[in-house]
């Protein structure tokens, strides 16, 4: 399985091929979707995380 | 010469000894020896010698009298030591004699400063030996002493201490109490080691005990040394080589509260920490857990802060890439779009029927575009393709550019 850290390297990637426009006309739908599902892992994954942290430090003793 | 009483001759002693000495008095140098006093009665025998090497110099009898009674307590006060035997002492005496007690000299008054010096020069003294025969357990840095026990690691928590203190004692009481009594609820494990802790030869009883303590297998912590609820004085044992030495080359961190308000003795001086009192002994094992107990706390809300960080800082760098996803997308189609565009414009530019509109005309010989007037001659026939039209005409005359 792909990793956080991976799917927002992968993103930076994509982002910076568009923007330096080394993209094809024809395969930007492709990029742009592909780049889209790894936004979407990014946030889910980045929830998850977020809701573990929350869980964890609710049962950190206060003292 | 006939035999006299012997009263006449005590007397005749008494008189020569009164012309002699009279009301004179003199400061001399003596040491105590025994000592019988009555607080109550308010007065106090005691013997005084000089002493060279094991030779007896001199040895007389004295006493203090009612009068100077108080001698004695302000010495204690001024110089903690208890008047006991075997202290140096410079007194001022005068001499009497009495036909039935024989001579005795009286103390009028003891000189606080002589005896102050002379335990101090014996402090010194000590404290000099221990360097000179103890130089891996006692040296001097920058002036101070510092011992091996000292700069023994002290474990980040206390637990298991032994704790040496006289038996039945209030330091042992008083040490226990604060022990137990610990807000923050932290557990002990105290292994007695009771022996006596003041007065003449406590300071062997001590190391019996250290020695007990090393022999007894347990890995302790700390040993804790209390004394409390005795005398202010009777701290000489704390001020031996013996105990110094002892105490400077222990391989476990000793913490004193022997309860001396103002003097620093030896033993304070070369052990691991040295506090006022047993009380103070006990609070000090507890901040010491305390202060671990804190740093744990505080690594607790960094990392609290720094896991809370690190998921702000991905939150904040996915949003500005999904931003900026969208952004270049857009920026992509919007370039084509303007690439396109600009092609266009440059293609309308060229088409001839826009150029017609501008003004220009085509001319034509034959169906063919002229672009030379050297090409052509007088008499021809052309045709001028206008924007909405064409003209026939004739060529009537050329002039070429020069």
């Amino acid at each position: 399985m792909i990793t956080y850290q991976e799917a927002y390297d992968q993103l930076l990637i994509l982002v910076e091929e568009i923007e330096n426009e080394e993209v094809p006309l024809d395969e930007l739908p492709a990029k742009i979707r592909r780049a889209t599902e790894l936004v979407t892992f990014c946030q889910e994954r980045l929830r998850a995380v977020e809701g573990e942290y929350q869980e964890i430090m609710e049962k950190m003793p206060k003292r | 010469m006939s035999p006299i009483r012997l009263s006449d001759l005590a007397f005749t002693i008494q008189a020569l000894m009164e012309d002699a000495f009279g009301q004179k008095a003199f400061w001399v140098f003596a040491e105590t020896s025994d000592i019988k006093n009555y607080p109550d009665r308010g007065y106090c025998f005691l013997t005084l010698v000089e002493r060279s090497g094991r030779d007896t110099l001199a040895k007389l009898e004295a006493c203090i009298w009612r009068k100077n009674y108080h001698i004695i307590e302000q010495f204690e006060a001024a110089t903690q030591v208890a008047f006991a035997r075997n202290i140096k002492l410079l007194l001022l005496v005068s001499v009497a004699f009495n036909p039935v007690y024989g001579l005795r000299l009286e103390i009028l008054r003891i000189d606080h400063s002589y005896t102050r010096g002379n335990l101090e020069q014996e402090r010194q003294a000590t404290l000099d030996a221990l360097v000179r025969d103890h130089p891996d357990r006692v040296w001097l840095e920058n002036g101070e002493y510092i011992t091996a026990n000292q700069v023994l690691p002290c474990p980040p928590v206390i637990q298991r201490v032994a704790l040496i203190a006289a038996p039945g004692s209030d330091g042992l009481r008083d040490f226990r109490h604060e022990l137990q009594h610990t807000i923050f609820g932290y557990r002990f494990t105290v292994d007695e080691y009771l022996c006596q802790v003041q007065g003449q030869g406590a300071e062997r009883a001590i190391v019996g005990q250290l020695e007990k303590i090393s022999g007894s297998g347990v890995h302790y912590d700390a040993v804790v040394m209390v004394r409390g609820g005795g005398s202010q004085l009777d701290f000489g044992s704390f001020d031996t080589y013996l105990l110094g030495q002892a105490v400077a080359g222990y391989n476990v961190p000793i913490i004193t509260g022997i309860g001396h308000e103002r003097n620093v003795s030896i033993t304070d001086m070369l052990c691991h920490r040295s506090v006022k009192t047993p009380t103070k002994a006990a609070a000090w094992l507890i901040d010491h857990n305390r202060s671990f107990e804190e740093s744990c706390l505080r690594l607790r809300d960094r990392l609290a802060a720094a896991a809370r960080d690190a998921l702000l800082s991905a939150r904040e760098h996915l949003d500005i890439a999904t931003e900026r996803l969208r952004f270049v997308g857009h920026n992509y189609l919007r370039n084509r779009h303007t690439e396109l565009t600009e092609k266009a414009v440059t293609i309308r530019h060229l088409d001839p029927s826009n150029v017609l509109r501008r003004g220009y005309a085509l001319l034509l010989r034959h169906g063919r575009v002229q672009t030379k007037a050297s090409a052509l001659t007088a008499g021809d026939p052309v045709a001028i393709q206008l924007v909405d039209g064409l003209i026939t005409a004739t060529v009537t005359d050329i002039e070429t550019n020069a």
